[in-house]
């Protein structure tokens, strides 16, 4: 029987809330006790978390640096592509290919699949770049200014 | 063309030079301004879609009008092994929005492939504007038909109810705050 509303972003509490509420006769802490009911739910969400990570490309023990586009190439990720020449560009998309081409899954491949769905789980942490990039959300827009407004 | 004018629907995409916008499964060309029409099937729906792909004019870090003209839908791509191209969202949305004020978009978190790991990463550009965003591999596939499938279905909504300028009704109420404030 699945576990409602059970995912790789549970809150264990919260699962084991529902599942007390829903089965009190066979649930309530007077027959299980609570710690063992969250446990088992926790070790349910490792184990979905855990094949999350599989499918993306496997568990290493401690994260590398993301990996990033490669100096030695004569770009980086700083490197505003959109002003280099054509032939740089050529050049830059040539190595960038490289990595494209070893990575692809192609229709005929034994892992293609043509509509590949992946949800990630919710990121832990907020991406570096965020800290230098500066979004006006959409009702600040800086094509309005109230000072502009004359009667 | 079958269809209706009216009906077919006009994605775009946009984003910096070689952040993987062309390389699709069904690998359309670059070498002129490039149409990939297809029809698609939503809902039982047969939709007319064209997607229009940039040919390198966003070099100029431009675009033509024409290219904005009457599109319902825009797939703004960055590279996420490239922080400039991240940090040219902001140029691009603007340029977007100018040209046609309102339509959707869908962010799209490119070359996830290169390094899973970036997943684990949140990117607040599009929470902020209010759109959609996914992590996608064109390489290996990850979330790529999704990503269309979303595009044709918010294009299809915007082709039949284009919002009246939300964000202008918006700004006014808005004003119309401020205004009180101040007397």
């Amino acid at each position: 029987m699945p576990v409602r509303g059970l995912t790789s972003r549970s809150s264990a509490g919260q699962i084991v809330d529902a599942l007390i509420t829903r089965h009190p006769n066979h649930l309530s802490p007077k027959i299980v006790k609570r710690s063992q009911l969250n446990k088992l739910v926790t070790k349910m969400i490792d184990k979905l978390t855990s094949s999350a990570m599989r499918e993306r490309g496997g568990i290493t023990a401690a994260p590398p640096p993301i990996k990033s586009a490669q100096p030695a190439a004569g770009f980086d990720g700083d490197t505003n592509l959109n002003k280099l020449s054509h032939e740089e560009i050529v050049k830059a998309k040539g190595v960038m290919n490289e990595t494209f081409v070893e990575n692809q899954v192609k229709p005929g491949d034994a892992a293609f699949q043509y509509d590949k769905r992946v949800e990630f789980k919710q990121p832990a942490a907020a991406s570096e770049w965020d800290d230098d990039l500066e979004v006006d959300s959409d009702l600040d827009s800086d094509d309005f200014d109230p000072d502009d407004l004359v009667f | 063309m079958a269809a209706k004018k009216d009906e077919r629907i006009k994605i775009i995409l946009l984003g910096d030079s070689a952040v993987g916008k062309t390389n699709r499964p069904q690998q359309m060309s670059t070498f002129a301004l490039t149409l990939f029409s297809y029809d698609a099937e939503i809902d039982g729906k047969k939709v007319p879609v064209d997607f229009w792909d940039t040919a390198g004019q966003e070099r100029f870090n431009s675009m033509h009008p024409s290219y904005y003209y009457n599109a319902h839908c825009c797939i703004l791509v960055f590279d996420v092994t490239r922080k400039v191209t991240y940090m040219n969202l902001n140029t691009w949305y603007k340029e977007l929005q100018d040209a046609r004020k309102g339509i959707p978009v869908i962010v799209v978190a490119n070359k996830i492939d290169v390094d899973y790991k970036v997943t684990e990463r949140s990117f607040a550009f599009a929470g902020k504007k209010g759109a959609p965003f996914f992590f996608a591999s064109a390489s290996d596939g990850t979330n790529v038909v999704q990503i269309f499938e979303e595009a044709i279905k918010a294009g299809m909504e915007f082709n039949e109810k284009p919002p009246q300028d939300f964000v202008s009704d918006v700004l006014s109420l808005l004003a119309e705050d401020w205004g009180d404030k101040k007397q």
